[in-house]
């Protein structure tokens, strides 16, 4: 959701190797995860589909609706929440 | 380099004869396959073939073919397909399975006096007929657009359930039918509606091309 915010739209392929290239190479997003995980936010209504012909075939695009924008906001902000608790729980400042 | 309508038709016949019809899920997965090949092919300067068989060996675990009972009966499905309709198929069959025992319940408890009252089975037979003509509209919507998705699938299952249900309510038509008849038809009828929706939502975006 971060990557649809930052980059507007995307395609499932395209996704796959953003995730591959910013992580360069150590997590490998595979498409039996993708898929379902896309169809299930276009579901909630989190994502809008745009079906455009490119390079001789059909492409599925993938955006942010306006309810997905706030989600991913909020999500994101648990996200950054839930790794400061865990920073704190495996690295705790010893007060006296 | 970027694949030829020749090579992307080529993809697309093999893929349906590895039973990936339902043209949601073919739409991206032939893109995703497509755009592997292409990166196949430049980066190891190969035929498309040859990154074509390497490429499908990359996507066998997704797309070997699996039965799943609670789907169908009488074909089998892509791993990857399965995987998504399995859910949206175990939800549909538990609601249908309790509004009928809620309903057998219902029936049971409170409503088993009125049996006799004809006004009461008309009722309930005059809604059943209305809902058959309308899905029987939207059936024929469905077969004159020939497009197959995993909603028309799902649609045309539960339609002939519907159908079959209701020619044997009117070969053997009891009160206590009726009563059934009225719950199938609240199991049954969001399913129809939203399957039809969702399949005609997809129909939309894809013949605008």
């Amino acid at each position: 959701m971060k990557l649809l915010e930052e980059q507007g739209r995307m395609y499932g392929y395209e996704i796959t190797q953003k995730v591959k290239e910013i992580t360069k190479g150590e997590l490998n997003i595979t498409e039996g995860a993708l898929y379902p995980a896309l169809h299930k936010l276009e579901a909630e209504g989190l994502l809008d589909v745009e079906v455009e012909r490119v390079d001789n075939r059909l492409r599925k695009y993938y955006k942010l609706t306006e309810k997905g924008t706030t989600e991913t906001v909020n999500r994101l902000a648990e996200l950054e929440e839930f790794i400061k608790n865990m920073q704190t729980i495996v690295n705790p400042k010893l007060s006296y | 380099m970027k694949l030829t309508v020749e090579q992307i038709d080529k993809i697309d016949v093999v893929l349906d004869k590895l039973g990936l019809d339902f043209l949601d899920f073919k739409l991206e997965i032939k893109d995703h396959i497509a755009c592997e090949v292409e990166e196949e092919i430049e980066m190891n300067q190969s035929d498309f073939n040859s990154a074509f068989i390497l490429v499908l060996e990359r996507w066998e675990s997704k797309l070997v073919l699996t039965e799943s009972l609670l789907i169908s009966n009488k074909r089998s499905f892509p791993k990857i397909v399965i995987d998504q309709l399995f859910k949206r198929f175990l939800i549909y069959n538990i609601t249908l399975a309790v509004s009928i025992l809620f309903g057998v319940l219902i029936y049971i408890n409170f409503l088993k006096d009125f049996v006799n009252d004809s006004l009461y089975v008309n009722f309930f037979n005059w809604i059943f007929i209305s809902c058959f003509l309308i899905f029987s509209a939207f059936k024929l919507i469905i077969y004159f657009k020939k497009i197959k998705t995993s909603y028309s699938y799902m649609f045309n299952q539960n339609f002939w359930l519907f159908t079959l249900y209701f020619v044997f309510v009117f070969l053997w038509d009891t009160s206590f039918m009726s009563v059934l008849t009225f719950l199938v038809l609240i199991a049954i009828s969001p399913f129809l509606m939203y399957s039809f929706y969702k399949h005609q939502h997809f129909v939309k975006k894809y013949q605008l091309l």
